[in-house]
């Protein structure tokens, strides 16, 4: 499913002391089936932003496509559930929105919110508690004996277990352990796979370079850049104002350049590189 | 949620954010006080005249105190209703059915309207216009003397500021959980009765869970940082008694003076 923002504007608590533009005439296209990451500081509106996807907040101007369903300030559809299971939101540090006694209850919530039989959500359950890397030992458990990476799991289980078309995830990868956050990463990147849009906010470079096609910078309130990942990391002077770094391997390559190397930067894999490495050191 | 007005901070810069948290609270509790004597509706007007010359002087709209009035309307109807139809004094001015109302009635009530309102809007003024922690600075300040007596001041204060700090936390964490199970399907405001109760404990247990988990972990960060409620302390923040506030407060003496005069004299 495609997103496409027009013209979106918002404003926090307008009309009071309060008040804060938080997105400033965004025009967004997202394509379907894309794997797109969502850069920019803190406070840039990438939470705004996301929010709006599934109508959590509603623009204060402009208008909002999810596939056929229009969201705008005039105008929401009228019931809302259709649009969430679409397009499921997973926010930073989901663990918090675990409160059933077992993980097997947690996980089904959604799926049942949206209409699912309970056998067949359970079935579902236990496919997308494998998915993110847990047995079935853990169905009956209840999810605060937990350690916080396995809430984390769960609790992106729960919206997987949706089956949205369109994934969206804030920060997903926050607190977990190198090892951890790579494999969600696969996870996310063989979801997106099998044709669902997913749409990543990331601070990690790395993450970016290596798991997504597109990216979408943000700043104050503006989306500045809707690139590739290859174009936007050949735009070093642009990222440095940003004070963005540069995955390692990108800024790995640009030194050996300065050294007298001639190396394509686009390049992702180590092993690629070594290769290039050898072959210009025989030169 | 957002909206709500009354008892919320609005960072401005005004005459009266500038004045003394202990001034402020003083002259609230006299100011209540004065309310209730009854100096007829020339002593309130000018009560009224007083209190709109203090929202003035600390740059409140008009439409934030209505804002702060609205969510008592409910109870006011209800207060103002009950008068009506219960005091029996006086001259009979109305009478349908069992409904008999009296001029004492009338009177009585608009006297209860224009205390609360009046009441509203003070207490509005001083939440508005004082930061909550120098509010129970202030707090602390005033109940020094009963120090002297056993009373905790410094563990009371330090309850209150902890209670006020985490207000808007637990708003903000309120709403990030509504948003997050709306994102599973939950609908607050439809379904049957069961949906709603459900719906209800998917935000209740997480935000109990995280509201222990905070308070285990300040604790823990209190303790880590020897924090000893009977240890003599000194303050980052100082309070400080101006000429203005000396002047502000001889006002509110006046004012108050007055409604006590009238009430004895009419």
């Amino acid at each position: 499913m495609s997103i496409q923002f027009k013209e979106v504007e918002h404003i926090y608590s307008e009309n009071t002391p309060f008040s804060y533009h938080a997105l400033k005439g965004v025009n967004l296209d997202i394509k379907e089936g894309s794997m797109t990451a969502l850069i920019g500081h803190t406070g840039s509106g990438k939470s705004t932003l996301i929010q709006h996807i599934n109508a959590l907040l509603l623009p204060t101007a402009g208008e909002i496509h999810i596939g056929d369903i229009l969201i705008s300030a005039t105008d929401k559809p009228e019931t809302l559930k259709p649009l969430r299971k679409k397009a499921g939101l997973v926010f930073q540090f989901p663990e918090y929105q675990l409160f059933e006694e077992t993980i097997l209850k947690d996980i089904i919530f959604g799926p049942k919110n949206f209409g699912m039989s309970e056998e067949e959500a359970i079935k579902v359950a236990k496919d997308t508690l494998k998915l993110v890397g847990l047995d079935e030992s853990y169905l009956e458990r209840s999810p605060f004996d937990l350690s916080g990476g396995q809430k984390r799991r769960v609790a992106i289980a729960g919206i997987l277990a949706m089956n949205p078309e369109i994934l969206i995830l804030d920060e997903p990868t926050a607190g977990l352990d190198p090892q951890g956050a790579q494999e969600m990463l696969q996870l996310f990147k063989k979801i997106n796979q099998q044709g669902k849009t997913v749409l990543l906010v990331s601070h990690d470079m790395n993450q970016v370079l290596e798991y997504c096609d597109d990216v979408v910078v943000m700043n104050k309130g503006r989306v500045e850049r809707h690139v590739t990942v290859d174009e936007l990391f050949k735009e070093t002077e642009y990222l440095t104002s940003l004070s963005i770094d540069l995955p390692i391997i990108t800024s790995f390559i640009l030194k050996l350049n300065q050294g007298g190397f001639d190396i394509d930067p686009s390049i992702k894999d180590i092993d690629e590189l070594l290769k290039v490495i050898g072959g210009q050191i025989n030169e | 949620m957002n909206n709500m007005m009354f008892g919320k901070y609005l960072p401005l810069d005004s005459f009266v954010h500038k004045l003394d948290p202990r001034l402020k609270i003083g002259s609230l509790l006299l100011l209540l006080i004065a309310v209730f004597f009854d100096a007829g509706f020339i002593g309130y007007a000018l009560l009224g005249i007083f209190v709109i010359i203090m929202a003035i002087f600390s740059k409140i709209k008009v439409s934030q105190i209505v804002k702060a009035i609205k969510p008592m309307l409910f109870m006011m109807a209800f207060l103002m209703i009950f008068n009506l139809l219960f005091i029996q004094k006086g001259n009979l001015v109305f009478s349908f059915w069992i409904i008999k109302i009296y001029d004492q009635a009338l009177l009585q009530t608009a006297y209860i309207f224009i205390r609360l309102v009046l009441i509203i809007i003070m207490t509005t003024i001083l939440t508005a216009t004082t930061k909550p922690l120098d509010l129970t600075l202030g707090i602390e300040h005033l109940l020094s003397p009963f120090k002297k007596i056993g009373f905790p001041t410094h563990e009371v204060a330090m309850m209150i500021s902890i209670a006020l700090r985490f207000i808007p936390t637990l708003l903000e964490e309120t709403q990030r959980i509504m948003k997050a199970q709306a994102s599973r399907g939950v609908e607050f405001s439809e379904g049957s009765l069961k949906e709603k109760i459900m719906s209800i404990v998917s935000l209740i247990i997480p935000l109990f869970i995280s509201a222990f988990q905070r308070a285990e972990d300040l604790a823990n960060a209190m303790e880590s940082r020897n924090y000893n409620p009977e240890a003599k302390r000194t303050r980052y923040k100082q309070l400080h008694w101006r000429l203005a506030d000396t002047l502000s407060f001889i006002c509110v003496l006046i004012m108050c003076t007055t409604m006590v005069v009238m009430s004895i004299v009419l």
